[in-house]
């Protein structure tokens, strides 16, 4: 596998693979925090740091825990900075004002959200426990900026159309689309930004700026590392299997009736190589492309 | 799979650029009359905002279609259904001005707002008018509801008529009162009541039903309608909202609280025109008649339990949303007919032998 530069990694973590665009991963909590820019950006920055330790745990100290163990972990340490973040909002978040009261009551009910946002869960599982601590910390912050990116966005967009104030600051009273403000109108905004986003990539594609688009957005290269581990487990497992097994567990064929013999065939005609795929050598994982991999065992299972 | 021209009548549904403009010239037919008594009650105030919904549709279409779809879609009409069916539901006037001037009507710019909507969100990014999966004039509509509730709302009286009630059907209705006297009923199933500007004249609708019954091309579409108005019947019967009053609930207040159910909103509107957007249907009319009741139990559902004045077209968008599930429900019927008739088949064949 050719090896990612760290400007491929940081184009692919905040633009290609962005977590709530493409990855759409914590998006619940961000739909409700974007209902102010200054909300998004509180919150963009918890999670963040959010991100950035956890993956900095799981890459110094729990690549040999178990997967629900290291999750638990995450969600912990989740609940403590949403505490911790809850009360220094109060004294430092700069919410002053009626509106601003309300937005940090909201602020401080989903915080305890982000204790459970999958979005740390996800990178630390997909990447950190697979990589050392400089790759992890760079995807930590990568995906921190792609996040924080659409907060921004949507939290400008939202509350300007939703509230017409920016900030706190109100700027119009007559241009005042409800609809904008509401969840619904969260979600149908994300969906409307991914399509750009796609349509971005298309477009530069199509002009050699950029990769081909399906092929940049397919997936992450820490997942297709995941998925050949998945898919080796599994053949391995089938392979044992196949060699464990009794000549009793066999079922025995029925009877069949009679049938009168078929003129003798030529030898050629008769010859078939072998079909299963559990009792040959695999080659070298690394030799082989996830496709070619698939190809294999999809074949072998409809052999068997 | 057959080709959808050789499918049996009852199960096309839009195969054609051609057939999708001759179901929107026909709904367009059929949806002017409403238009004219609009204008015939409400003035030209009726007109204003139709033709600024239409426009807006219209554009939306002519710009996202060509930026998204990369064609030209204006041309099956579905842009000017839709702008119509919005401004039939929304009232001829808001907050207007002591001189009426076009501008200054809130009803025109709502109006054109949601058309927007509909055709941007609704029905361009899913393909449009052939694939889209839910309504865009219900959906432009739902948003308006859910932006600007205490705008849309706000009915103002015929200048022609005085309504029965100063207030609206579907008002009263929430506050469990019975407006239908004797007196008043002809009154109001000619759509002397203070409501939506193309939705009032109960009477008229129901003879397009009839119409769209009669129509060969309409008939298993139409059935849709009678699912839903069959389903809101029953379940007014069975549940009203009229208040009971000191007499207790008695068979002739349940028939009224199926009246007011009716005459109230835009809910016979919806049922005989939103509903009925051939790439949301199933393709069955046994299929269609379902959909409606479900459409239509939903419909009962939202207006106890919703908090705006009228909730039939979240109903719709629920129901749009649950369309899926009739296909799979389809598909498998399909399947167990083909395996009853593959075993008839093997029974025959070993009794044979």
């Amino acid at each position: 596998m050719p090896k990612k530069t760290k400007r491929e990694s940081v184009l692919r973590g905040a633009w290609l693979d962005n977590p709530m665009l493409v990855q759409a991963i914590g998006l619940t909590p961000a739909i409700i925090a974007t209902t102010s820019l200054r909300m998004a950006l509180w919150f963009s920055l918890v999670t963040a740091i959010h991100l950035l330790a956890c993956e900095i745990v799981a890459s110094l100290w729990l690549k040999k825990w178990q997967s629900w163990a290291r999750t638990a972990v995450y969600f912990a340490m989740g609940i403590v900075l949403a505490f911790a973040a809850g009360m220094l909002f109060e004294v430092w978040g700069g919410f002053v004002g009626q509106t601003d009261v309300v937005n940090l009551l909201v602020l401080r009910a989903i915080l305890p959200l982000m204790a459970t946002s999958s979005i740390a869960a996800v990178r630390c599982e997909r990447f950190a426990v697979y990589n050392d601590l400089r790759a992890s910390v760079r995807d930590a912050l990568v995906n921190a900026v792609g996040f924080t990116g659409v907060m921004a966005i949507m939290g400008l967009l939202r509350e300007g159309l939703g509230h017409g104030s920016l900030f706190g600051i109100e700027l119009t009273e007559t241009l005042r689309i409800r609809g904008f403000w509401m969840p619904f109108g969260g979600f149908l905004l994300l969906g409307f930004l991914a399509a750009a986003l796609k349509t971005i990539l298309q477009w530069t594609s199509q002009r050699g700026i950029t990769k081909d688009a399906d092929e940049a957005m397919e997936f992450a290269p820490e997942d297709r590392q995941q998925r050949l581990e998945k898919i080796h487990h599994l053949l391995n497992a089938a392979d044992e299997y196949e060699k464990s097994r009794k000549p009793e567990d066999e079922i025995p064929p029925e009877p069949q009736p009679e049938e009168p013999q078929p003129e003798p065939k030529p030898v050629s005609a008769v010859f078939e190589p072998a079909t299963s795929n559990f009792t040959r050598e695999f080659p070298k994982l690394d030799d082989l492309t996830i496709e070619q991999l698939l190809a294999e065992f999809q074949g072998g299972a409809r052999d068997e | 799979m057959p080709k959808p021209n050789q499918q049996p009548r009852w199960k096309q549904r839009l195969a054609t650029n051609r057939d999708a403009r001759r179901w929107n010239l026909t709904s367009l037919a059929l949806t002017l009359p409403l238009l004219l008594l609009g204008y015939f009650y409400y003035g030209v105030s009726a007109l204003h905002v139709a033709v600024v919904s239409v426009l807006a549709a219209v554009l939306a279409e002519l710009l996202f279609g060509r930026i998204f779809l990369r064609k030209n879609t204006v041309g099956d009409w579905n842009a000017v259904v839709v702008g119509l069916w919005i401004a039939c539901m929304l009232p001829a006037f808001i907050a207007p001005p002591e001189q009426y001037s076009m501008l200054g009507n809130y009803a025109v710019w709502y109006a054109a707002l949601g058309s927007v909507f509909a055709i941007l969100v609704v029905k361009i990014p899913f393909g449009g008018t052939k694939h889209m999966p839910f309504s865009p004039a219900a959906a432009g509509f739902a948003f308006l509801t859910a932006c600007f509730p205490h705008r849309v709302f706000t009915f103002t009286a015929s200048e022609v008529v005085a309504p029965v009630r100063s207030r609206s059907m579907a008002l009263l209705l929430n506050l469990g009162e019975n407006a239908i006297t004797p007196q008043n009923l002809p009154r109001i199933l000619f759509g002397h009541t203070s409501g939506p500007m193309g939705t009032g004249v109960i009477l008229l609708i129901v003879v397009l039903l009839v119409v769209m019954l009669l129509l060969k091309s309409r008939r298993s579409y139409a059935m849709t309608s009678v699912g839903f108005i069959v389903a809101v019947a029953v379940l007014a019967f069975f549940f009203p909202r009229v208040n009971p009053g000191v007499d207790g609930m008695n068979m002739g207040l349940r028939v009224a609280s199926i009246g007011m159910e009716f005459f109230s909103g835009s809910l016979l509107f919806a049922a005989v025109f939103l509903l009925q957007e051939p790439s949301t249907l199933p393709d069955r009319w046994h299929t269609r008649l379902a959909f409606g009741a479900l459409a239509g139990g939903l419909a009962i559902l939202l207006r106890r339990l919703g908090t705006f004045e009228e909730n039939v077209v979240f109903a719709i968008l629920l129901a749009n949303a649950a369309l899926p599930v009739f296909y799979r429900l389809m598909d498998e019927w399909q399947q167990q007919q083909i395996f009853r008739r593959k075993k008839a088949a093997a029974e025959t064949e070993a009794a044979d032998a």
